[in-house]
């Protein structure tokens, strides 16, 4: 049998051959058609999730809601849809959804959820009553279900579900929330803009431009602080190549802050992503990874042994530095990413394949055992929680755990010792998959180091979204559905 | 001198897009990708004066792409890919969609455009919006699992 390689170039040669892309002489002839309007029918959320379930009530036919036509011009709103918006704020309680809480083993069938057609859950209980014990609140950012808008939503416990803060239209892509969920950082128009995050919704909101000064630049990445409200960092290149990458840090919550430009580092846009030209694939370059209390790292990435610079792809290349507040280096770490930082800016540290993972010291200068993963055990992702005091761990391997399956472990740091683990229902939402390694989403602990959140990919990752809160107090899942492609997660 | 119209810019951009659209959206969907290709050029065409000023917009015509099969195909879990012919060149592994099935779809995405289509794990990560670390670990659990389910070795 040919490599995995050649039969995977094979099969595209065979799809490119029976699916050819589409004709753009026919793309804008179908465009000449009466201009479309987008529907916006999904918006506000409250409203949208009303009268979707009033659609529920009445029309008591939701596959048809779900399945509705898609031709190629589907952007004029459908008469249904205006005429329930208008009435159905008020309809909440006939499609409400209870959250699915699934014992961790031994695994059984998931309840499928009914999914309301909406971006968001409705519970029948408040979100401190579905999941007892939770008393902190949720702000998420999502994709909208409506092209390539982002939503901020807020999700207090003592609500039966989330409210939307902020829609973003327009964005190129969210780079996060800060630490306080007070601010977003996006891409817009081809600069870094961070956008202050309502308190309640549509309260009016304000914009900064924070690339504006930056004539003829590309903003290549951005990291907020992982602990320091407000403080953003971001890597700026000129747009010729090999120029210089500049890394500049910003208070965004003092309005006469002004960018500081830390340092820069040679070649740095070398392989800027944002870039065209494929020339440029094969020269070094710099990412910005991580702003930990002990301060920023950034990775260089070299060529390969076949000259090539793989951004990202392989560790083996990579050598991550971390820059101090003067923009000194003070540490080095080659031939690993970095998985995780702790409060206190200690960090873990994955290899490649069969190599062992590592904990290194705030200063970089000392390197340990990561507590709870065995020889043998890959890990694949490290949340720290916010005490310090544990680790979340998802870790593949042996032992008792069967080949290619995935664990959520939590170990106490100080103790080494396993305080609980979460064996096939980690991805609850297929408990019966064999090989549940399919990847977790956006991750985040509670505040009382008590419950872990996470979204689960499934094994499509356009299925509704859904949120498990696992409660390691009690060993136990629960799942409530929540927005779809879901991005981020800050617990408050 | 003669300016360039917003469907000459268009054209231009789509001419170079639409493959790539094609092909990605096929590795994440099937079959139905064809169709979102269609949909998000379509929508990028309607929506040019906003699109053409992007960052990028192949990146934010993929996700409205995505968007589409989301809505006709929430529910819909099966995958299709066109059915290989028997003893037709280019050869297809007869168990490869099914095994492309058992992925998800960024999984999917990341082993097909870059082992089958040649893209770089830059591209995909600017396609996808993600950082080319994830596309790493994608593309990592979509090998192991290929090579798991067809029975191929490392250097077989």
């Amino acid at each position: 049998m040919p490599d995995l390689d050649t039969i995977l170039q094979d099969f595209a040669s065979f799809i490119e051959e029976e699916l050819p892309p589409p004709d753009v002489e026919r793309v804008l002839s179908a465009a000449a058609m009466p201009p479309a309007m987008l529907r916006r029918w999904l918006r506000p959320v409250l409203v949208t999730a009303a009268s979707a379930m009033l659609v529920l009530v009445v029309v008591g036919l939701p596959v048809l809601f779900l399945n509705g036509d898609e031709s190629i011009v589907v952007d004029e709103p459908s008469t249904t849809v205006a005429s329930t918006t208008t009435v159905a704020s008020t309809t909440v309680a006939p499609t409400m959804t209870s959250p699915t809480t699934v014992q961790p083993t031994p695994a059984a069938p998931a309840e499928v959820v009914p999914f309301p057609p909406s971006e968001l859950a409705v519970l029948e209980v408040p979100l401190s009553e579905a999941i007892p014990g939770f008393t902190d609140t949720i702000v998420m950012s999502a994709y909208s279900t409506d092209a390539a808008d982002v939503d901020v939503m807020r999700w207090r416990s003592s609500e039966s579900m989330p409210e939307l803060l902020l829609s973003l239209e327009g964005t190129e892509g969210l780079v996060g929330l800060d630490a306080s969920a007070r601010w977003a950082s996006l891409v817009s128009d081809a600069v870094l803009a961070v956008q202050a995050v309502p308190t309640v919704p549509a309260e009016s909101f304000r914009r900064e431009i924070v690339g504006l000064d930056v004539q003829n630049a590309d903003m290549l990445q951005a990291v907020w602080h992982d602990t320091e409200p407000g403080w953003l960092a971001w890597l700026e290149c000129p747009n010729s190549l090999d120029g210089p990458a500049t890394l500049v840090t910003l208070n965004v919550s003092d309005p006469a802050a002004e960018p500081i430009r830390l340092r820069t580092f040679d070649q740095g846009c070398a392989g800027n992503p944002w870039g065209q030209d494929e020339s440029d694939a094969a020269k070094p370059f710099v990412t910005l990874d991580r702003w930990a209390n002990a301060g920023l790292w950034v990775t260089k990435w070299a060529e390969d042994a076949e000259g090539d610079v793989t951004w990202g792809f392989d560790a083996s290349t990579a050598s991550s530095v971390l820059v101090d507040a003067d923009g000194t280096e003070i540490a080095t770490v080659s031939g690993a990413r970095m998985m995780a930082t702790s409060p206190g800016g200690t960090s873990i540290w994955g290899a490649e394949w069969g190599e062992p993972c590592f904990v290194l010291s705030p200063d970089g200068q000392q390197r340990s055992a990561v507590p709870g993963v065995a020889d043998g055990e890959f890990l694949h992702d490290a949340y720290w929680s916010p005490d310090g005091t544990r680790l979340a761990l998802f870790v593949e391997g042996n032992g008792g755990i069967n080949p290619g399956e995935e664990v959520l472990r939590v170990v106490d740091v100080a103790s080494d010792e396993i305080v609980a683990e979460l064996g096939r229902n980690v991805f609850v939402s297929n408990p019966q998959r064999r090989s549940p390694s399919e990847g977790i989403g956006p991750f985040a602990w509670s505040t009382d180091n008590r419950f872990l959140l996470y979204s689960p990919y499934e094994g499509w990752d356009v299925a509704p979204g859904k949120l498990v809160f696992y409660d390691i107090a009690t060993n136990t899942t629960t799942m409530v559905p929540t927005a779809d492609d879901l991005k981020e997660i800050r617990v408050q | 001198m003669s300016v360039e119209t917003a469907e000459d810019s268009f054209t231009r951009f789509a001419t170079g897009a639409a493959p790539r659209l094609n092909q990605a959206l096929i590795s994440v969907v099937g079959d139905a990708g064809r169709d979102a290709a269609s949909e998000a050029l379509l929508y990028g065409w309607q929506h040019w004066d906003r699109v053409s000023r992007m960052e990028n917009p192949a990146g934010y015509l993929y996700r409205v792409g995505l968007s589409r099969v989301r809505r006709s195909q929430r529910r819909k879990q099966n995958l299709v890919f066109p059915e290989p012919p028997d003893g037709e060149l280019p050869w297809v592994e007869p168990k490869l969609p099914g095994a492309l099935a058992g992925l998800s779809g960024k999984q999917r995405a990341t082993v097909m455009l870059v082992h089958g289509f040649g893209w770089t794990v830059r591209e995909v990560a600017d396609l996808m919006g993600v950082s080319a670390g994830t596309v790493q670990k994608h593309d990592e659990r979509a090998m192991r699992k290929l090579r798991s389910s067809l029975k191929v070795g490392i250097n077989a």
